[in-house]
């Protein structure tokens, strides 16, 4: 039978994340770097893997992974088919809509908005039942109103710093994100006590 | 929904290997269901959407593949065919004495899954309302995918009574899957160790099943319809969910014949890519 098996977002969430794996009392064989994208626990039976993270949902929604930890802000983004099983205490940010400080009135009727999250800005802007024009980006959303690309953007945020290097101002909060464990539907039922055993742990 | 990652609408059709499987599959099964005397019916393909979508939930409703006749009315292909068959029974089968066994054998078609065409088999009991008949068809449904070539599968079963204590918004996140807005995680537990006061579980601790059973509160079906029971089972070696039912006695209410039903559809998109001869 294929090991239990559990992805990891890379980057800022990874040291956490495998630290919650150890209180869950998951031992890796061999310690990550990396270029390693996978590492066993052989004595549990259970694979880690190290994957980017906007593919940590859509390897738990379609099974190759039965959990995973990730950031809300991907896992709501991308409305995956997943369990939410809880939140993690790490990983916190805002998705803000952020606005060059000099702009007047930003947020307005028609307005260009640069986001890597088109999915969770559209119904915030909808909600507010302002029409508003998306523009998809994969990164430096903070260059976007300098170089005329949108008027405004919508980008996570930890502490504003890369914000204000910018020259732009958080105005609203669009969504708080911290890291979620998430699971498989099936893989749910099948390891349910040893998911008990982890909720505690 | 899986819109984002996929292809909304894939369609990849069998080649004559996964062919052969089905027709094997699509076989087996009818000799089953023919055995303990269930008859055929075939809905229509494409149907009425508005004479549909009442019962339908709001993501079953996006689901559907919707498309205009030259009258401008809208149509759908199949999406379900428990609503289909109490669509077509109310309309046909009114002065057919009761209990009626019905079984069924097609695709129903939906986007934003990992297939649009799915496959699948299946028996409505119509008009019983029976503890006895709820426990025959959780056997049927059992015995049936054993049959088809996977031995190690699990039961799940949930019930509306169990969730009593559940808000609107509670249920709306379990559905949605989102325990992480719940105090705590929902109970699964093996129907030896179930303390629930719910008759059917009760039963089925002397009605045995041939495999592991569980109570699930989880389990609250993406279906409106359901009204006591709903189950599902699933394979843990080949991680996937093989069938779905339950009791659904309001459905054909809807349609204008009051009478109570329970059924179950088995998946066989699973077992075609599985590559499993029975």
């Amino acid at each position: 039978m294929k090991p239990l098996t559990i992805a990891l977002a890379k980057g800022a969430l990874f040291p956490d994340a495998l630290a919650t794996l150890s209180k869950f009392g998951i031992t890796l064989d061999h310690p990550f770097d990396s270029r390693r994208l996978s590492a066993m626990d052989s004595k549990n039976h259970i694979q880690v893997l190290q994957i980017r993270s906007w593919d940590v949902p859509v390897y738990v929604a379609m099974g190759a992974a039965d959990f995973g930890i990730v950031g809300q802000d991907v896992v709501y983004e991308q409305q995956a088919p997943v369990l939410h099983l809880w939140p993690l205490p790490f990983g916190h940010c805002d998705l803000v809509v952020a606005a060059p400080e000099s702009a007047e009135n930003p947020i307005k009727a028609h307005v260009t908005v640069a986001t890597k999250y088109p999915f969770l800005t559209q119904k915030f802007f909808q909600e507010k039942g302002i029409d508003i024009q998306l523009v998809k980006l994969y990164g430096a959303i903070e260059m976007a109103p300098a170089t005329g690309l949108a008027n405004i953007i919508t980008d996570l945020s930890v502490t504003g710093k890369t914000l204000k290097e910018n020259g732009l101002t958080p105005l609203e909060t669009v969504f708080k994100s911290q890291a979620l464990f998430i699971g498989n539907k099936t893989s749910f039922k099948t390891y349910y006590d040893q998911v008990k055993t982890w909720i505690n742990a | 929904m899986l819109g984002d990652m996929i292809n909304p609408l894939p369609s990849r059709g069998f080649s004559p290997e996964e062919a052969q499987t089905l027709q094997v599959l699509l076989e087996k099964s009818r000799d089953l269901f023919e055995s303990h005397a269930f008859l055929p019916i075939q809905s229509p393909t494409i149907d009425d959407f508005n004479g549909l979508s009442k019962v339908m939930t709001s993501s079953l409703n996006q689901a559907c593949i919707k498309f205009f006749d030259h009258q401008g009315h809208i149509k759908v292909l199949r999406p379900d065919h428990t609503i289909a068959i109490a669509k077509l029974a109310a309309s046909q089968l009114k002065d057919t004495p009761l209990p009626l066994k019905l079984y069924y054998q097609g695709p129903v078609f939906r986007q934003f899954t990992q297939e649009t065409e799915i496959y699948q088999t299946g028996v409505e009991y119509l008009g019983c309302d029976q503890l006895d008949t709820e426990l025959k068809i959780l056997k049927l449904a059992v015995t049936t995918i054993q049959a088809l070539g996977i031995p190690d599968i699990v039961l799940d079963i949930g019930h509306k009574q169990g969730h009593h204590h559940w808000s609107d918004e509670e249920k709306q996140a379990l559905l949605e899957g989102r325990y992480d807005t719940l105090a705590q995680l929902p109970i699964r537990e093996s129907i030896q160790h179930c303390t629930q006061p719910i008759p059917l579980l009760k039963a089925l601790e002397t009605h045995k099943m041939n495999c592991p059973v569980y109570f699930n509160e989880a389990l609250i079906s993406p279906m409106d319809y359901y009204t006591g029971m709903m189950f599902e089972i699933y394979s843990p070696t080949l991680n996937c969910l093989l069938a779905s039912g339950g009791r659904y006695d309001t459905l054909l209410n809807a349609f204008g014949w009051p009478i109570p039903a329970v059924g179950f559809a088995i998946h066989l998109n699973p077992f075609i890519e599985k590559g499993r001869l029975p």
